[in-house]
């Protein structure tokens, strides 16, 4: 479904170039919902906005690799034949709905360009149908309302409408419930799997939350300074992680640490953009490293549970 | 929106209530206004009669009541060195100016939005910096200075048009021109610097990745760039219309600026205080024009009356 395959990205910074994205090759298995997950600055953002190209210049661009989406190598499409991909393919769920939403413009009129293989005529039924299975009450009184008449998790809703309106293939969820409330956070990710079961959706699912992927996911992708670290299906990554950086990731987000006891947080910071290491990004900041960690970049070593890392000297299982 | 609308109008009435008042206590602040308005060799009979022909001699209150009235009936009394009522004059006048003020407008809108609007989406490119470049020089040239190059080149050199006067359509355009070098620059920078913010916003990313072609995404960038342009727009033309008197003594256009300066050399009161009136009036319907056009443009503009409303409601409901 999607093929990523040595993907690097650049952003381009009062004439530097950063470069947020390593070598990145990764597959989504087509129906299943696969985890991004790593700390700000670790790329995955980039990955999703370069499946999209959203990254040209000035801003950036794509220095390498390729990334097909139903077979179509993106970065080789035109501006007009990548709407075209937009427009039927590729749904986005943002990270903050309220900022996402265009604030002038009402409900309806914000789903419709997003829907313009529907006949004219079929629009507002269509409408109403998503709305109200993506659980938005009173969904045919509420189509010439703006953003601002509806609450965090709602405006969600609408955002994921408009996001499904194109009937798409994959779907990118860029954080979705980081700006919402923790109670509505819940109802988001049951949604979100929800409709991957029900369309057959392959979704990816950008997160800085480990356990919030394991409610949603069945695969999962450790990005850390713009590589993937470790990737696999996520429930062998956490039964048996090989990389200290997931070790270290699921020992920071676990549950059993009981009051007044330390959390188990990662130390040292993670690396910026203009400053990458040469070897293998962690290194700084890893308990394992050894001097070839600091200067070159380990291989990729699958396991026998389908699950494979990048480290020269893994977690002893 | 009715509720929007009348709100905004009843302000606007008060911003006129309020303003006119001042005018009228700052004429008769400093002192014996008929000695101020009589020459410097006038006799003390002569003080008495102007006195006596602007109804200084009366008490505050009945003046005040008297100049509300005339107001209100558009009676602006005499001008002395007209001999005319001073509705006759600022009218006319004021429609001079407007002609002169929405063409410069229209020029300065249109130019400065879409010149803005692109050197906003191209930030950083050549385009872009000659956009900046040229709105920094047109907002530094002094209008009179720009009007006098312009009578130069288009009228003495090429003589493509007329140098001065209100004759036909082709002697609008220099003094337009003229007038319109100051508001361009000013609103294409605005529209730059609000696109360029509108294009890094989340929204913008958001409306790309529904694959919409190129149309569309610059109408929704533009609708959101528009609120603060709105804003200077209204302003500057509401400048236009006071501010044209440089430009409409450089090419004798009768309007009001050059109808004000001969009020002023004349000392004619009446035909002053008409002028300050008219334009108050001019400025507020056009802040009202803005803000009713904010509203249409900002469904949360329009919702924030009514939404206080119930908030003060709730509160009350629920202290009782």
């Amino acid at each position: 479904m999607l093929e990523i395959s040595n993907l690097t990205t650049h952003y381009f910074q009062g004439g530097q170039v950063a470069t947020a994205v390593r070598g990145v090759s990764l597959t989504l298995n087509k129906g299943l919902a696969t985890a991004i997950v790593g700390e700000s600055g670790s790329g995955k953002s980039t990955v999703a906005m370069s499946v999209m190209r959203m990254i040209r210049p000035p801003i950036g661009d794509i220095a390498e690799g390729t990334i097909r989406v139903n077979g179509t190598d993106v970065t080789a499409a035109s501006p007009k034949r990548m709407r075209e991909i937009l427009r039927t393919s590729i749904g986005f769920v943002p990270q903050d709905p309220t900022t996402a939403l265009d604030p002038l413009y009402t409900i309806r009129s914000q789903i419709v360009e997003a829907m313009p293989h529907v006949e004219r005529n079929k629009r507002t039924e269509t409408i109403v149908e998503l709305l109200t299975s993506l659980g938005i009450a009173d969904a045919r009184d509420r189509l010439r309302e703006h953003p601002h008449q509806f609450s965090g998790g709602m405006r969600q809703r609408v955002a994921i409408a408009i996001a499904l309106a194109k009937e798409p293939d994959l779907l990118i969820a860029d954080e979705p419930t980081t700006a919402l409330d923790v109670t509505t956070q819940i109802g988001i990710l049951r949604l979100l799997d929800r409709l991957r079961r029900e369309r057959h959706l392959t979704t990816m699912f950008i997160t800085h939350d480990i356990r919030v992927a394991r409610l949603v996911c069945q695969d999962v992708a450790v990005m850390y300074g713009g590589v993937v670290v470790e990737s696999g299906p996520l429930s062998a990554v956490v039964e048996a992680p090989s990389h200290p950086y997931t070790q270290a990731l699921l020992d920071a987000s676990s549950l059993d640490v009981g009051p007044r006891q330390r959390l188990r947080a990662i130390s040292g910071s993670p690396p910026t953009l203009l400053s990458m290491p040469s070897g293998c990004p962690f290194a700084p900041r890893c308990p394992n490293a050894t001097d070839i960690c600091r200067s070159e970049m380990p291989a990729t070593t699958r396991k026998a549970d389908g699950s494979s890392f990048a480290c020269w000297n893994p977690v002893a299982s | 929106m009715t509720r929007y609308t009348l709100s905004r109008l009843l302000q606007g009435l008060v911003a006129m209530w309020v303003i006119v008042t001042i005018v009228f206590f700052l004429a008769r602040l400093g002192g014996d206004a008929a000695a101020l308005l009589a020459p410097p060799d006038a006799t003390p009979e002569q003080i008495a009669a102007i006195r006596l022909s602007y109804g200084f001699d009366q008490p505050l209150h009945l003046q005040y009541v008297d100049y509300l009235r005339g107001i209100v009936t558009l009676d602006f009394g005499q001008s002395v060195s007209y001999r005319q009522p001073v509705v006759d004059l600022v009218i006319p006048a004021m429609v001079n100016t407007a002609r002169l003020a929405l063409a410069a407008f229209v020029i300065a809108l249109v130019l400065g939005v879409t010149f803005g609007a692109i050197a906003g989406v191209r930030a950083g490119t050549r385009y872009d910096q000659a956009v900046r470049g040229l709105s920094v020089l047109g907002q530094s040239v002094p209008p009179f200075w720009l009007g006098m190059l312009l009578v130069l080149l288009f009228s003495i050199n090429l003589g493509w048009l007329p140098a001065f006067g209100s004759e036909g359509f082709t002697s609008l355009i220099l003094p337009a021109c003229a007038l319109a070098a100051f508001p361009l620059a000013s609103i294409a920078r605005l529209t730059r610097s609000s696109v360029l913010e509108i294009v890094a916003r989340d929204q913008t990313l958001f409306e790309r990745s529904k694959g919409v072609g190129p149309a569309t995404l610059m109408s929704h960038i533009l609708r959101n760039a528009s609120l603060p342009v709105v804003t200077l727009a209204g302003i500057q033309l509401g400048a236009m219309f006071s501010g044209t008197i440089v430009v409409e003594n450089l090419f004798a256009w009768p309007g009001v600026g050059q109808l004000a300066i001969q009020g002023i050399q004349a000392r004619d009161f009446a035909l002053i205080q008409g002028i300050v009136v008219v334009n108050t009036f001019v400025f507020v319907a056009l802040l009202f024009v803005v803000d009713l056009s904010y509203g249409w443009l900002d469904p949360r503009v329009r919702a924030v009356k009514s939404a206080v409303k119930s908030k003060v409601g709730a509160n009350v409901e629920a202290a009782a």
